[in-house]
């Protein structure tokens, strides 16, 4: 059912019009009824559609607002408006209230507005569903099934021709992190007193820096299709996606106030003839730009640098101290500062590995975003204030940044120059004395050390090692010489009381050499039988002594057997036998007696005695 | 009496009278400058004793004193372990000492020892080194010395009597801890870092990493020589390298 319900409107006269042509759904209730309808059933890609739900009836007015109609992915919903007039028709007033919900379409192809249910007053009112196309390109707003021509509705699809916005990107493929500067613009033919934008796109996914644009935007000219427009650059964006993938960008949407010249109309309606003819007029008129897509590339994972932290762009660093030489305790500032194109915003307090013996305190962050230019650019410092606590050289290590450059594609490392600083000893004496820890420790806190020794010393060599000198190792080792004598002297002791032999043998050259002298007595005094008595019992008693045999009983051929059988070689045998035979011969030989011959037999018999102790 | 004889000259041995009487002038001239806050001369005479090749605890501690005073704390603790080396038992260089290593950067927490190493530690360090050496030689010549007298009785050499097991007990602790001594000496050699601040490396090799710094004063362990590098221990089991020129044994 069509219903031509003109000149019962008094908001905007387009939509008036396309209302009044197009109508569908309709549901009736006692006295309330809803319909949905739209002005156009094809719209172009990107541009705006408006969906009407109308509520009509006396109670129209107190009754909720119906539910916006759901779209889907076809068309992205930027917001809603409504109006409500009145009508007394008979003498009875009727209420009609509209609600129109602003799309955007966002995709090609056919849609369906489904029927919305209403309830009120417990019963169920549905409208109808309306079949939608989104069609590429330029849509003409001529509706395909106008039942009656007017010059309004030429004059509308002037205001979409004459009136538009665009989004200029600077590239469509970009890498994670990388600036993309999206401008945009907007075309006009006719005047455009004010602009507003009703609602920030939403920007899901990406980082945006917005350019300082002058207050009054620049007007530039420019002709496309034959006709001048107008172009200001309105809003400029650098946006830094913060993912990889596609990602869209919604489309920007921009209220403005356009000034439509006044045009001559055939008479549409009699009893809603134009109020403001002759006339200019201000039109709210609604403008988007076109949504745009962007391929996002992740950053090549070959060839990373481990401190690579995200930056995307093209970047310097600088490392300086303002003081390369001072005492402990004393500050000094440490300023890293990056400077460069980028999202400088997301550069990250850097990790520099400063010595133990710094004080480093949190960094103050300056920066400095320069929005003017072409690009996003400017730079951050972070300001360290490091107090070294102890003399000494100390290096402050080179502090490394690395950067992903989009336009080489390539990592690049950065790596400022090592800082010395030379730190004296503090001026005062106690101050970098590290605190006391322990309780332990506390109670030394303001003592002094004791007072030196003023007594004489006691010198000695130095290097001395008393267990490495020879009498240690003498005292150490004579107590066991001294155990090994005793042990010795004791066998010995031992030997000599229990074996006779052993004892008589050990005292043959003892009693030998006793009786020997007794001789040498007799032969100062001359007593020449005597002489050779106590050499014969010299002889004697040492054969009895060494053979442990009595002496008494010795003849000359038993001590020749002995002899053989003891081994004892011929010559000495003959030699003690005959000086045996000498003595028994001399003893009682007359005659006078040379002193001579018996200091030779002396020699002799000792010899003999000599000689056969060697063979024993 | 031989024995009696042996320890009277091993102890002559030990206090060797100086011949040097310079080196006691220098000691009094030493002792008057500290008294007159010259550490300088203090400190120049004190080391003239000991570079003439004399030594004493006291010309050590009142050299650690001075350089005390001078603020050169490295080298008070490196003369104050010094003198303790030479008398472990003594007060008033065990406190000094104390002080000197409150005012060094690197507090380094030992190991703490099993309890019954540190009993044969206390015990040990007890007395010094050549009292023990006298003590070990004394006792061993007593206790042969009543080996020889039985063996001469003919009695039998050992047998079960208290004064002859006491005197083997006594033996065993004196000869003992002086083994520990000989055998501490020898191995664990100790040195002070001089210099003020040292990055001690992974390896003998000035491009290898540092594996931590250490200031002037800390007391070090050597574990291992180059010709240029020293491996050492710290008191706390960190092991590094560091230069020969950065330290001195004490």
């Amino acid at each position: 059912m069509v219903t031509i319900q003109a000149g019962i409107m008094k908001f905007n006269f387009f939509i008036i019009v396309t209302i009044s042509l197009f109508s569908f759904g309709f549901a009736r209730a006692e006295d309330l009824s809803i319909k949905v309808f739209v002005d156009q059933t094809e719209v172009a890609l990107n541009q705006q559609l408006q969906v009407h739900v109308e509520l009509s009836g006396s109670e129209a007015n107190s009754a909720p607002q119906p539910p916006a109609p759901e779209l889907g992915d076809f068309a992205n919903y930027i917001g809603n408006s409504s109006s409500t007039s009145m009508q007394f028709v008979n003498g009875k007033m009727s209420v009609n209230v509209t609600y129109t919900h602003h799309f955007v379409a966002l995709k090609e192809g056919q849609f369906e507005i489904p029927s919305i249910e209403y309830e009120y007053n417990g019963k169920t009112l549905k409208t109808k569903p309306i079949s939608m196309a989104v069609v590429k390109g330029n849509v003409s707003r001529r509706p395909s099934r106008a039942t009656g021509g007017t010059t309004q509705r030429q004059e509308e699809v002037d205001l979409n021709e004459l009136v538009f916005l665009t989004a200029e990107v600077d590239k469509r493929q970009a890498f994670q992190n990388e600036a993309i500067i999206i401008s945009y613009k907007i075309y006009f033919a006719l005047q455009v007193s004010n602009y507003g934008i009703p609602q920030l796109p939403n920007l899901v996914g990406f980082w945006a820096e917005n350019f300082e644009l002058p207050q009054r935007p620049h007007v530039t000219t420019e002709v496309i299709n034959g006709r001048q427009y107008n172009v200001a650059e309105i809003k400029k964006v650098a946006l830094f996606p913060q993912g990889p993938g596609v990602k869209k960008l919604e489309p920007l949407v921009v209220d403005c106030e356009v000034q439509t010249p006044r045009k001559r109309r055939r008479r549409f309606d009699s009893f809603f003839d134009d109020p403001f003819f002759g006339m200019d007029r201000t039109v709210q008129h609604r403008i988007a730009s076109e949504s745009i897509e962007i391929d996002v590339k992740p950053l090549p994972e070959n060839l990373r640098p481990a401190d690579f932290a995200g930056a995307v762009g093209n970047y310097s660093i600088s490392a300086t101290a303002n003081k390369l030489e001072v005492k402990a305790n004393e500050a000094i500032t440490l300023t890293l500062k990056y400077s460069g194109e980028g999202n400088i915003k997301i550069l990250d307090k850097p990790n520099i590995d400063f010595s133990t013996d710094f004080e480093v305190y949190d960094p103050k962050v300056l920066e400095n975003v320069v929005r003017t230019g072409h690009t996003i650019n400017g730079s951050k410092s972070f300001e360290y204030v490091i107090v070294p606590r102890f003399a000494g050289r100390q290096q402050i290590n080179p502090i490394s940044f690395s950067y992903f450059d989009p336009i080489q594609e390539k990592y690049k490392s950065l790596k400022t120059a090592p800082i010395t600083i030379e730190v004296k000893k503090g001026d005062q004496r106690f101050v970098n004395a590290p605190m006391a820890t322990s309780k332990e420790e506390v109670k030394f806190i303001g003592q002094d050390i004791r007072f030196i020794q003023l007594n004489t010393p006691k010198l000695r060599k130095k290097g001395y090692i008393f267990y490495k000198g020879w009498l240690f190792y003498t005292g150490l080792f004579l107590p066991f010489l001294a155990l090994v004598i005793a042990k010795n002297w004791q066998n010995h002791q031992k030997k000599l009381s229990s074996d006779i032999a052993y004892a008589r043998s050990r005292k043959a050259n003892q009693m030998a050499l006793r009786q020997l002298r007794k001789a040498q007595v007799q032969l100062k005094t001359g007593d020449r039988a005597n002489f050779y008595s106590e050499i014969s019992t010299a002889l004697m008693g040492f054969l009895g002594n060494k053979f442990n045999i009595s002496s008494a009983s010795l003849m000359s051929d038993e001590v020749e057997k002995i002899f053989v059988s003891k081994g004892i070689s011929r010559e000495v045998i003959t030699e003690y036998l005959g000086c045996l035979q000498k003595c028994d011969f001399q003893r009682f030989a007359p005659g006078e007696a040379n002193n001579g011959d018996m200091r030779a037999f002396f020699d002799e018999a000792k010899n003999a005695i000599i000689n056969l102790d060697k063979q024993l | 009496m031989r024995l009696n004889l042996l320890v009277l000259s091993l102890m002559l041995l030990v206090m060797i009278p100086t011949s040097a009487q310079e080196s006691i002038t220098s000691f009094q001239q030493a002792n008057k400058a500290y008294q007159e806050n010259r550490f300088d001369d203090a400190i120049l005479s004190y080391t003239k004793i000991i570079s003439s090749g004399y030594e004493s605890w006291e010309v050590y501690y009142n050299l650690g004193n001075a350089y005390y005073k001078k603020d050169e704390i490295a080298h008070a603790i490196l003369n104050l372990e010094r003198a303790l080396i030479l008398d472990p038992q003594n007060d008033d260089i065990k406190y000094n000492l104390q002080l000197a290593r409150l005012r060094i950067v690197d507090k380094i927490q030992e190991i703490p020892r099993l309890f019954f190493i540190n009993w044969l530690r206390q015990i040990s360090y007890a007395i010094n080194i050549e009292m023990s050496g006298i003590a070990t030689l004394l006792l061993l010549a007593t206790f042969i010395a009543t080996l020889i007298v039985r063996l001469l009785k003919n009695k039998p050499l050992f047998e079960l009597k208290l004064t002859s097991f006491f005197l083997l007990l006594l033996l065993f602790l004196f000869s003992s801890s002086l083994l520990y001594r000989i055998y501490d000496a020898e191995t664990n050699i100790h040195a002070i870092i001089l210099t003020e601040r040292v990055d001690i490396k992974s390896a003998p090799d000035d491009n290898s990493t540092d594996v931590f710094t250490l200031h002037s004063g800390v007391k070090v362990e050597i574990k291992d020589r180059s010709v240029e590098w020293v491996k050492i221990r710290l008191l706390d089991g960190k092991v590094g390298w560091t230069k020969k020129s950065d330290l001195e044994v004490i």
